[in-house]
């Protein structure tokens, strides 16, 4: 008997059902998803980010950023995520598909060798600590391993007399006289950094809230740890 | 192929079926870990605490809408009036052909959730030609946001979208009809 | 002219073979290209690697470089060693496989060479361009779209030499590797072409693009990677024991498992979509727990039929060792699957170490074995020394099992002090250095491994060009007299 076409066949099918759970479902489930309107402020979740901060995720890219920093935070009861204080939401869930709409590229990381930096946008506002901070990170977390992004910043010596440029970095009291400035791309990838907060209550990411309900319902007077699954 | 091979096959798939049940979330697109379905989501979740637009929103409906199309949108088989709880045409991508109806009217057989409605006795008349823009989007983005469509990710229907189509069709008198507006876009 | 290191083709010596072992090796001899730009890129991408965990020795050593900086060297390193090495060395072996359990010649030569071509023009498009920041931000997936279109045609052609070999084969019943072999021709174009339309060409907006990154690489790791690993053994191991394969359906049970649920696993617990995704990602892992088991017990009982004592040549070294690392490697990856084992290991050195475990542990030493085998076929040429073999094997062997013990150990321990909000993050930075450096010792002498196998290809190969000129000059030398 000839078994190549049974092989061949075996093979197609195997692969359209792998396609079919994992490429086609999802898509359909969660490729055409909108914002959402948030009913206590009217406001719309996620916003689109500004034109600087758009051009700010092609440096995190094009960098290699995410091989160290995730962008996803685990729900409540799934590692210390929630603990350590990278989320930003009430609820138990945290990180949602809605909150990548207005990604160009989702770059969810699958490493944490730095912190997750889903919420680094509310963590973090300071945009001097953020140049300062890649321009040499160790001068603020010492003993970091997040290498220094000198390439993304320019550095000379002040003539005398001459002043030092608003956009200059703070003045190094071991180098005096020299002046650090951010290139355009740092400065794009610091919006892109504090633009970052995924802290909308969603539908499918509720803030925290007790319903009040009788004492049978067992899901809902757990209210800080997930509950568990109610017995089916 | 030895039995305890296959022995661990079944019970591998099983614990594997078993650990679907509960965490899967039944399939449902809306859940995500913790929730272990969509009634312990709903459990958590905010009772509706409507936002302005949509309290706004909700105050219209009541007043110009909910008697023929009732108090949850679930419409009327007897009086022909469709349902715009889960209505596809509430729920479209866009708001390009409400708009038109609320500014001209409807009238004509429709088919909604799969049941027919509309050509007889009663028509939608153009309840919405003496409302402002504001009210139009409001009442729009409360029926695309209210009852089982409420947490289907329907977009607003913007202030903006409003006037464009009124814009559009300010020419146009009378009664659209749904075969008519099924030509147009959902979305601009 | 069957050299006498051919003892082990017993199979196509069979006397009813209208076509011998050396005819078939002789019209596979364009495999050679993609052999030898596969151990150049392996080098490559090693180096490439060492360069990237300098991060954790001295951060600040490439501050004002930015080709060399972590997230540049980083990707760059790993996408030469998959498509620089892993895919092109396993096209060679499943080319060469398919003419020799097939008993046909290599059909398809000038595509072969084609494919090649366009096949390293776009590896180094590729790595070039994420040197110099052109990422496409999806992990495995890092090349542009140009250099990737290149890839895809050089597949595309290389592959149907492959499958036009496949189709010549002499007899309809299949052996099991040859099951192996087909579904993997198939399945590589499939899932790059998707990821790459729906990535690059219309991209998908938001999370989708992770759903179907994680689907690509599961599937090239899991499944593709898999199933050529598997095929070289099924072929090489009964060989090396002079017995037949321990059970068939056995085998074949191992193939489903692979095709069906392989590539299901991967998609952590509670990352950003819907539950039920990964619900159904660690059912698929689940599942795949007895196709692993299958696959051990059926090699390694036909394995412990080999001669203990015989003098082993490289193959009947690095085929066994990739084949006993093939269930530990695929089983950690089951493990790490489940929500209470991924809250502590997701996102932790561990999973790198698993991979690598998988990638160059199990895929790349069978290859490596395999690719020997041939290379001594394609290019007969004396065996290795003894001491060359042995640091050969230590530097792969050793080298990768160092890498995996101490990142999987510092992973799990990472993973302990990460969950605990009380441990500051530094901390947690600091407590893995120990182990990060200690794996630096095993890519050093993964690097050492690498480049003997480099060295031992291009000897075999410029050896093996170097006499047949020789025979060839010394053939037209010949005064035409003597000729005629
Ligand atoms: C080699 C791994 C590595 C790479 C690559 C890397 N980082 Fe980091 N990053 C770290 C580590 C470790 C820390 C924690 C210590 C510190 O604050 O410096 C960190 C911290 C940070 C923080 C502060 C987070 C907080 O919660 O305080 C930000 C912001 C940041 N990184 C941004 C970036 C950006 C932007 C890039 C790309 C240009 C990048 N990182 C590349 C390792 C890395
Ligand atoms: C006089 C009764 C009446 C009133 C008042 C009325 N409608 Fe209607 N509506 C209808 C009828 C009848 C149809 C079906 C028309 C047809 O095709 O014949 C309809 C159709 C619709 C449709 C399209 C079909 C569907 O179910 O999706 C929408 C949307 C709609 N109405 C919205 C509204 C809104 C919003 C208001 C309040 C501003 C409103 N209607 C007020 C009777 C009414």
């Amino acid at each position: 008997m000839n078994q190549g076409p049974l092989v061949f066949v075996g093979t197609f099918f195997a692969l359209a059902a792998t396609w079919f759970t994992f490429v086609l479902e999802p898509s359909q489930q969660i490729g055409n998803q909108s914002q959402f309107l948030i009913e206590d402020s009217g406001q719309l979740f996620p916003v689109k980010p500004a034109g600087l901060a758009h051009q700010g995720e092609a440096v995190y890219r094009a960098n290699g950023c995410f091989y160290c920093h995730t962008m996803q935070v685990r729900p409540q009861g799934l590692g210390g995520d929630v603990a350590r204080g990278w989320g930003a939401r009430s609820g138990p869930v945290q990180s949602v598909s809605r909150d990548y709409l207005f990604a160009e590229t989702t770059m969810l990381g699958s490493q944490r060798v730095g912190p997750d930096l889903t919420n680094i946008g509310l963590r973090q506002t300071n945009l001097v600590w953020h140049l300062q901070h890649l321009y040499d990170p160790s001068s603020l977390a010492p003993g970091s391993t997040m290498p220094p992004y000198r390439f993304l910043f320019t550095k000379h010596t002040l003539k005398p007399g001459q002043k030092r440029s608003p956009d200059a970095l703070p003045e190094d009291p071991k180098a005096p006289g020299v002046e650090v400035l951010p290139s355009d791309d740092a400065k794009a990838l610091v919006a892109y950094l504090t633009g970052l907060h995924s802290d909308g209550v969603l539908y499918e990411a509720p803030a925290f809230y007790v319903k009040p309900v009788a004492k049978a319902d067992k899901k809902a007077a757990v209210p800080v740890t997930p509950a568990p699954a109610p017995a089916k | 192929m030895p039995i305890w091979l296959i022995a661990i096959f079944i019970l591998s798939g099983f614990s594997g079926l078993i650990y679907v049940g509960n965490h899967s979330g039944w399939f449902d697109a809306q859940v995500y870990e913790p929730f272990v379905d969509s009634q312990h989501l709903e459990a958590w979740a905010r009772p509706p605490g409507p936002g302005e637009e949509l309290k706004r929103g909700k105050a219209t409906f009541g007043t110009l809408c909910s008697t023929c199309h009732g108090d949850t949108g679930t419409g009327s088989a007897t009086t022909g009036c469709p349902p715009l709880d889960g209505s596809e045409w509430v729920m479209a991508a866009g708001p390009n052909r409400i708009i038109r109806i609320l500014q001209n009217g409807l009238a004509g057989p429709i088919e909604v959730k799969g049941g027919k409605y509309g050509g007889g006795a009663v028509a939608m008349t153009a309840v919405g030609a003496a409302l402002s823009d504001q009210q139009i989007s409001d009442v729009l983005t409360y029926v695309r946001n209210a009852w089982s469509n409420k947490g289907k990710g329907a977009a607003p229907v913007t202030i903006e979208q409003v006037k464009a189509v009124r814009e559009k069709i300010k020419d146009k008198s009378g009664y659209f009809t749904p075969d008519e507006l099924l030509k147009l876009p959902e979305k601009d | 002219m069957s050299s006498p290191s051919c003892q082990l083709d017993a199979s196509c010596a069979d006397a009813s073979a209208p076509i011998t072992c050396a005819e078939i090796d002789a019209s596979s001899r364009p495999l050679l290209l993609l052999v030898v730009s596969a151990a150049l890129w392996l080098v490559v991408g090693s180096i490439l690697g060492l360069i990237s965990s300098l991060t954790f020795h001295a951060p600040k050593m490439f501050a004002d470089c930015a080709a060399m900086s972590f997230g540049r060297s980083h990707p760059a390193a790993n996408n030469a060693f998959l498509y620089g090495f892993a895919v092109p060395a396993g096209l060679a072996v499943l080319l060469w496989l398919a003419g020799r359990i097939g008993r046909t010649k290599l059909i398809g030569a000038p595509l072969v060479v084609l494919g090649w071509l366009l096949w390293n023009i776009g590896v180094t498009v590729g790595v070039l361009g994420i040197l110099q920041g052109e990422n496409t931000g999806h992990e495995w997936l890092e090349f542009s779209r140009s250099a990737s279109g290149f890839l895809l045609i050089g597949y595309v052609a290389v592959a149907l030499a492959g499958v036009l070999t496949f189709r010549a084969r002499k007899e309809g019943k299949l052996e099991l590797s040859q099951w192996f072999i087909l579904a993997a021709l198939f399945w590589f174009p499939w899932i790059y072409s998707t990821s790459h339309l729906l990535l690059l060409i219309w991209p998908v907006r938001g999370v989708l693009q992770s759903v179907i990154t994680w689907w690509y690489v599961n599937n090239l790791a899991n499944v593709w990677m898999v199933l050529v690993g598997l095929a070289a053994a099924f072929y090489f191991v009964p060989k090396f024991a002079k017995a037949p394969l321990h059970s068939r359906p056995m085998g074949l049970f191992s193939f489903w498992s692979v095709i069906l649920f392989g590539s299901w696993a991967g998609i952590p617990a509670g990352a950003p979509v819907p539950a039920w995704i990964p619900a159904v990602s660690t059912l698929g892992a689940f599942l795949s727990i007895a196709g692993i088991l299958a696959t051990w017990l059926n090699l390694s009982k036909t394995l412990c039929l080999a001669d203990r004592h015989a003098q082993r040549s490289l193959s009947e070294t690095f085929i066994p060792f990739g084949v006993k690392v093939f269930p530990v490697a695929a089983l950690l990856g089951v493990l790490a699957q489940p929500a209470g084992v991924s809250g502590l290991l997701n996102f932790t050195w561990f999973l790198p170490a698993q991979q690598q475990l998988l990638v160059y542990g199990f895929y790349g030493l069978v290859l490596m074995g395999a690719l020997h085998f041939m290379v001594s076929r394609l290019a007969p040429v004396a065996d290795p020394k003894p001491m060359f073999a042995f640091l050969h094997f230590i530097g792969c062997a050793g080298g990768v099992v160092i890498f995996f013990l101490a990142l999987a150990c510092g992973g799990v321990a990472q993973g302990g002090v990460m969950n605990d909000s009380t441990v500051p993050f530094l901390n947690v930075v600091k407590g893995t250095l120990m182990w990060i450096r200690l794996s630096s010792l095993g890519e050093l002498l993964m690097i050492l491994g690498n480049l003997l196998f480099l060295l031992n290809v291009v000897l075999a190969v410029v050896r093996f060009l170097k006499v047949s000129m020789e025979s060839f000059m010394a053939e037209n030398a010949k005064p035409a007299g003597v000729r005629a």
